[in-house]
């Protein structure tokens, strides 16, 4: 680190999606639907659509019954089918067991009683009854090593489930990819020459960008799949008529900002030590002209006020929260005496948001809503511009300000540093109550047929330790590209979880996950002896917390700390960690 | 979720309820109540059968038993409290025969080791915390492998590459042991410093016969010297915040046989007696 | 917070697993294989992977190849043996206890201790002191008492009272829980058995036979253990608590129910005391008994009957203390007369020996008649015998002048005719000369100037009813002179001890000075007790100290 390193700065397209991507494909997809109606020149010179085609998608060939996309996957692509054709699962979906998840649900009272004897003493013992896959839906490697899901007994899953047939020039799975929200429906290939154009994200966006015919057939769909649940989950819009609320929508524009592939950009980026808010993208600029009400579809930002030099973070806002509200609600009340945006947005990794424009606002809703509520929303008298901004913002908002203050600082900084507010089951441990008697671990072990599923250490600043410990993320990027769906998110409470059955050990998700949150780990047989596989290599699985979602009585660390030292988190709520912080 | 300051109020005011309670019962009753000493005894001993049962408690973490927190608080103040029952069963007096100055003797033993166990957990933490370089206990024999090895290396690299043998001798003289095993338990215990400076005084004093690269090495043993040390405060005061349980919940178990085999007698030679 | 040392880098791929019993020998050097010690604390460790046999088609041996995984460095440069086994032998270990383990191990070592301790100590030699509370007192202990019919033999006196003393664990277990309340009825400890004697009182009415001496009237009866505690030292059985009385005596239920009781119960059943050669004042028993509601005697403990209901003295002895304790009043060696003159303690020093007339009244007020013939005098405490001696008057006189030396006939009878004719002179008869002895109590009359004057220390004879109540009865009948019965005890049902309290003087308890009549009981008020007995004067007050609750044998 003391050497003066010269890291060269990383380029747009230095990792192709598929390397073996050939000349030829680029032109044949040039010459199709809908990229041969695309005008090359609308496109920079530094991502032309040759180029787009090029780096950012790749074709795939699928077989009869063979898994496209799984519902509620996390996907990072979107998909245009070449030719042959895909079955979308209408309803009812196909069951859990099915797409490769953990089916299993909270154990019975004897059960839980049966850990006392019947856990094994051997750790990472699993059992042949719980690697057993579902048989509908059996994982073959295919000749690429890549692992690929067949629906087994198709004429059967198309009697009892409703389909839809889509063939070659249809487009699904963007809005999942663009909005960073799970896949609503499996989709699988129909005959065995099913070739399809897988494109990732960043290509997309890009293509979005540049293509008004695209983007207006995507913001379409979005617009009417979506965004009216969005909107309705805001409280003011709740408030309009349908007729109003579709004048709002029809305005609302979505923006999605940072990198999809946040937390190995963060995991680089850590380790140069090189991550400071000053360069994470800006949103809305504190002191700008309030354009827009910004809603927060996904990922983080993190809202921020000028302080002396340098900006002071007061808290993170995730999916759900909303922006510049009680600044346009205020200029609305007293149009003389108006006030910019209070505070700063910026991206942190990724962020998906909707933007309600100042204008709509102003003529569709506010006249709308009861006067009490546009009152609540922002502060009654008009403020001067000349007042101190933190006064202003303060009466405003007064819980974020505190929450921010109440942490301090530096246990800001070192949250932000590490993208722990991503966490909504964060296992913070106060190291001041601390014993450090391994309780917890054990509690979680004995929860766990023996096995801790967490390492009680991980970075900490004073005397809080975020412990290695899955923090179930509200983002959770371990999801993404799990080839046979065995992490996943629970049905219930959204935790999420590991197929044992269906992991095949590839490390995707322990590498993805930037909290060093997986583990993967050597199964054993019931002597204790290592499974292997037929190469005679022992069969890795990733492990990490689940949250007990088994046992009854929640989380088994949580209630075993005997000094109320560990607490799992939910950090998108700092209030409750400020207020657990000064407990 | 409370704060600790108000659940400490509310288990304080609960434990002072309770003494007060029991002492008003024991000036009324301990004479004029026959079987008074038959009362505080039982309750005594159910008490102590629920505080040992917190050990159980803690190994069925599967069991919707409510939150070890919760037990803990309730063991500290109860264990308190049945000091207050203790003193009302034994009268105020020092025993007289064997067996009970050994009944008398071993919930001393387990009530002073609670007491102290309860000091050490408040503040160790608060001085591991405050001193840094957490790692986890069954790591540290990783750890200090790990710095055992890097110090060696530059010892000898230094031999191998430096004429003279100065730094090498030292490390023979000096360093391997120091770095070969975890030392200076007491010392850490009690926050004495004076190992380590000590240590790092000799290696300031040898810098005068080094040379430059010589001193570059030694600035970077010192470092290790450093870690090393960090990692036996770590070990000494993690150590010592277990091994207190090995008198408490020996004793404890010690303490409730001798209990029963004191029911049995009681009840056994009695024959009535009030 | 920021001169915190770093945290070191540590291999955080695997989890930390403090849950399992043992761990890999080469732990604590810092090293441990990924293969791990079996459950049962073995070292499984064999080779770091299983060569695969690799066959060509066509090929006949094949060949090994090396399945050592990446994550632990991949395929070894030297590669299987040719006999297919893995070259890379991982060293074997001894597998230690987790430190955990070890403290599970120590709880059963110690356990195991401790009931190898429980059972040497109940089947041992010493089994016998090993158990006991505490030195039991020096009443049930030694020579003496373990010569008793009671104790058995072989248990160091404990089966004297326990029944769990004849016999071993076995036997303290069955005991335990036949014992009532038992053992698992714990709920029932807080009621009070009512008239119910427990095992154990039966050992002590062994030798401490009757129980039930207390009032008549008492309600509830308690168990010898309530109050008299065993195995507190080896000194005297300390005394029992006042709580103990109070539990009845402070209790309003309880003494209207006993005070209702005593109404049921005839006036004899309470005449019960014993009074072993001591004359007891006999004071009557209350309406209600003694039911009186107290707490302590400093406060409200009822004030001594004898206050209370102003009883008066019955004997009969004309006694005047203010006279004998007066400024000018002196004995024959002239100093003034003392209490202790009179009243002088028994062996135990706690009383004081009766008054006799010979010891403590003879030598002044000697029973001389004649003061011509002062060695004559009257016998005392007989009226038959002074009729006879004045019967005989003229024999005493002719004793009295051979005893002189005069032997000549003449002689002795004209001293004896001298001396009877001055005495007819006083008395005219004989006759009357008696009747002047037994009934004169006044000293001015004719009799009394013949016994001659009163001198400091002596005190003339005027008669016996100058002391003593006589009646006449008749003309020629034999006066009857009152005995004197004078009260030992005035307090009978508690005890004093005089010694004790040589501290204060006679008279701070004792207002003699001021008595003139014999009916007067000079005995303190309770205040003058409180004084001292109290809380505030610092002496005990507990019940104790005066009352005993076995006050002698009922019938």
């Amino acid at each position: 680190m003391d050497s003066p390193a010269t890291l060269e700065k990383p380029q747009r397209w230095d990792s192709s999606f598929d390397p073996e991507q050939t000349p030829a494909n680029v032109a044949r997809l040039l010459a199709t639907e809908p990229f041969s109606g695309m005008d090359p020149a609308r496109f920079p010179k530094r991502t032309p659509l040759a180029g787009i085609l090029q780096h950012d998608t790749r074709i795939r060939r699928f077989r009869n019954g063979e898994i496209i996309v799984r519902e509620g996957d996390y996907g990072t692509s979107a998909f245009l089918i070449l030719a042959g054709g895909a079955r979308v699962v209408l309803r009812p979906s196909l069951p859990a067991a099915v797409l490769g998840r953990r089916t299993t649900q909270r154990k019975g009272f004897a059960e839980i009683i049966a850990q006392l004897w019947s856990n094994p003493r051997d750790p990472e013992v699993r059992k042949r009854a719980e690697l057993a896959q579902d048989s509908r839906g059996r994982s073959r490697t295919g000749q690429d090593n890549a692992v690929r899901v067949f629906l087994q007994d198709l004429p059967r899953i198309l009697d009892e489930h409703q389909t839809a047939t889509m063939s070659a020039g249809d487009v699904f799975g963007e809005i999942a990819a663009l909005s960073r929200t799970p896949r609503t429906a499996t989709i699988f290939a129909v005959g065995d020459d099913t070739e399809l154009l897988e494109m990732r994200w960043q290509g997309l966006r890009d293509l979005l960008r540049c293509d008004d015919r695209l983007r207006a057939h995507i913001d379409g769909i979005y617009r009417q799949r979506t965004l009216a649940t969005h909107l309705r989950e805001i409280p003011i819009f709740r408030q309009l008529k349908q007729e109003q609320l579709d004048q709002v929508m029809a305005q609302t524009q979505f923006t999605t900002y940072g990198d999809y592939d946040w937390s190995g950009d963060y995991k680089r980026l850590a380790k140069t030590g090189s991550v400071a808010p000053e360069k994470e993208t800006v949103i809305a600029q504190e002191g700008d002209y309030p354009n827009g009400v910004i809603l927060i579809r996904s990922g983080f930002a993190r809202l921020s006020q000028k302080f002396g030099r340098g900006h002071r973070t007061l808290n993170y806002l995730g999916a759900g929260r909303e922006f510049g509200l009680s600044e346009i609600a205020q200029n609305w009340r007293n149009k003389n005496a108006t006030i910019p945006f209070q505070h700063t947005l910026r991206v942190v990794g990724y962020t998906h948001i909707l933007t309600v424009p100042t204008a709509v606002m102003e003529e569709v809703v506010f006249p709308n809503l009861p006067p009490e509520m546009v009152a609540a929303l922002g502060p009654a008298e008009p403020v001067p511009v000349a007042a101190p901004i933190a006064a202003t913002a303060r009466e405003a908002r007064p819980d974020a300000l505190d929450a921010g203050a109440k942490i301090g600082p530096e246990l800001m900084e070192f949250l932000t540093e590490h993208r722990f507010f991503n966490g909504t089951a964060t296992m913070v441990i106060d190291l001041e109550r601390c014993t450090r008697c391994d309780d917890c671990v054990r509690a979680c072990a004995s929860t766990h047929g023996n096995n801790p599923r967490f390492l009680r250490s991980g970075p900490s600043s004073g005397n809080v330790m975020i412990a290695n410990a899955c923090m179930h993320c509200a983002d959770p990027v371990c999801l993404i590209g799990c080839p046979t769906g065995a992490i996943h998110r629970g049905m219930a409470g959204g935790e999420v979880v590991i197929n044992q059955a269906t992991c095949i050990g590839c490390q995707l998700c322990a590498n993805n996950c930037p909290y060093e949150a997986i583990r993967m780990v050597e199964t054993r047989d019931e002597s204790g002896a290592f499974r292997l596989d037929k190469d005679l290599r022992p069969i890795v699985k990733a492990t990490k917390c689940d949250l007990c979602v088994e046992q009854v009585g929640g989380p088994a660390c949580e209630r075993a700390c005997p000094h109320g030292a560990l607490q799992r988190m939910d950090m998108n709520n700092l209030d409750a960690f400020a207020n657990w912080l000064h407990r | 979720m409370k704060g600790f300051a108000k659940r400490r109020l509310q288990w304080i005011a609960a434990l002072v309820v309770a003494t007060v309670v029991a002492a008003l019962g024991y000036v009324r009753w301990a004479e004029e109540l026959q079987r008074f000493t038959y009362l505080t005894g039982w309750l005594l001993f159910a008490l102590m059968l629920v505080l040992t049962a917190y050990n159980t408690r803690k190994k069925l973490p599967f069991l919707p038993l409510g939150k070890s927190e919760t037990w803990l608080e309730f063991h500290i103040y109860a264990g308190y409290f049945t000091a207050v029952l203790f003193l009302a069963h034994v009268r105020v007096r020092w025993p007289t025969g064997w067996f009970e100055t050994v009944l008398f003797l071993l919930y001393v033993v387990v009530a002073l080791s609670g007491i102290v166990g309860l000091i050490l957990t408040r503040g160790l933490p608060k001085r591991l915390t405050a001193h840094g370089g957490e790692v986890l206990f069954e790591r540290i024999p990783f750890v200090r492998r790990d710095l055992h090895e890097k110090s060696e290396a530059l010892a000898l690299q230094s031999a191998t590459t430096q004429k003279t043998p100065i730094i090498a001798e030292f490390y023979a003289r000096h360093l391997g042991d120091y770095f070969a095993r975890h030392r200076h338990f007491f010392h850490h215990l009690l926050e004495i410093r004076s190992p380590l400076n000590a240590l790092l005084n000799k290696l300031t004093d040898l810098k005068r016969f080094l040379n430059t690269d010589e001193r570059a090495v030694a600035e970077q043993l010192s470092d290790l010297v450093r870690q090393k040390d960090g990692l036996d405060y770590q070990r000494a005061l993690q150590l010592t915040l277990r091994l207190w349980l090995f008198v408490h919940i020996p004793a404890t178990y010690s303490l409730m046989l001798w209990s029963l085999a004191h029911i049995i007698l009681v009840y056994g030679f009695s024959g009535g007696t009030r | 917070m920021k001169d915190q040392l770093p945290t070191p880098d540590f291999d955080r791929s695997q989890y930390e697993r403090p849950n399992q019993n043992w761990v890999c020998g080469w732990a604590c050097e810092g090293k441990s294989c990924r293969v791990g010690p079996s459950a049962s604390g073995a070292c499984r460790a064999t080779f770091e992977c299983r060569p695969v046999l690799e066959k060509k088609p066509g090929e006949e041996k094949g060949r090994w190849r090396c399945t050592r995984p990446t994550e632990h460095g991949g395929p070894c440069a030297t590669g299987p043996a040719p006999s297919g086994c893995c070259a890379c032998a991982i060293p074997k270990c001894q597998p230690q206890r987790s430190l955990r383990n070890r403290r599970g191990q120590l709880c059963l070592a110690v356990i195991a201790a401790t009931v190898a301790f429980l059972l040497i100590g109940f089947f041992g030699p010493w089994r016998w002191q090993f158990i006991s509370p505490g030195p039991v007192s020096a009443n049930h202990h030694g020579v003496a008492f373990g010569s008793t019919q009671h104790t058995r033999r072989g248990s160091e006196g404990c089966a004297a009272c326990h029944l769990a003393g004849a016999g071993d664990v076995r036997t303290w277990v069955h005991l335990a829980f036949t014992a009532q309340p038992g053992p698992l009825e714990p709920h029932r400890l807080h009621q009070v058995t009512v008239g119910e004697m427990s095992g154990i009182d039966a050992s002590c009415l062994r030798c401490h036979a009757e129980h039930k001496f207390h009032q008549p009237n008492v309600v509830r009866d308690h168990s010898c253990s309530a109050c008299h505690r065993e195995h507190q030292g080896a000194g005297r059985m300390p005394a029992p608590a006042d709580a103990q009385c109070l539990s009845c005596h402070g209790s309003a239920t309880e003494m209207a129910a006993s005070a209702e009781k005593g109404k049921t119960l005839a006036a004899s059943v309470f005449d019960y005391r014993k009074s072993e050669g001591r004359v007891l004042f006999q004071t009557p028993r209350p309406a209600t008994g003694y039911s009186a509601v107290f707490h302590s005697f400093a406060t409200d403990h009822p004030e001594f009957q004898i206050h209370q209901q102003k009883l008066r003295e019955t004997n009969t002895l004309r006694f005047n203390h203010q006279l004998h304790l007066g400024d000018n009043f002196t004995k024959l060696n002239g100093q003034k007369l003392a209490c202790a003159d009179c009243h002088q303690p028994d062996v135990a020093g706690a009383y004081f020996q009766p008054i006799a007339f010979n010891k403590h009244c003879a030598s002044c007020h000697s029973l001389q008649f004649d003061a011509h013939n002062p060695e004559l005098q009257l016998p005392h405490g007989n009226p038959a015998g002074v009729r006879a001696f004045l019967h005989s008057l003229p024999t005493q006189y002719a004793d009295l002048a051979r005893r002189r030396g005069t032997t000549e006939t003449n002689a002795v009878a004209a001293f004896v005719g001298t001396q009877i004719r001055r005495l007819r002179d006083l008395a005219f008869t004989g006759e009357n000369l008696e009747r002047q002895v037994f009934l004169a109590a006044d000293p001015t009359k004719p009799l009394a100037t013949a016994a001659g004057p009163s001198t400091p220390g002596r005190a003339r004879f005027a008669g016996c009813a100058y002391c003593h109540e006589v009646k006449s009865t008749g003309a020629d009948a034999l006066p009857l002179v009152t005995k004197p019965i004078i009260p030992d005890r005035w307090l009978p049902r508690g005890n004093f001890h005089h010694a004790k309290h040589a501290i204060s003087a006679c008279t701070h308890c004792h207002d003699m000075a001021r008595s003139r009549d014999t009916a007067e009981i000079m005995l303190p008020t309770k205040q003058t007790c409180v004084q001292c007995h109290s809380p505030a004067g610092g002496v005990s007050q507990s019940c104790s100290t005066c009352h005993s609750y076995h006050t002698g044998t009922r019938h």
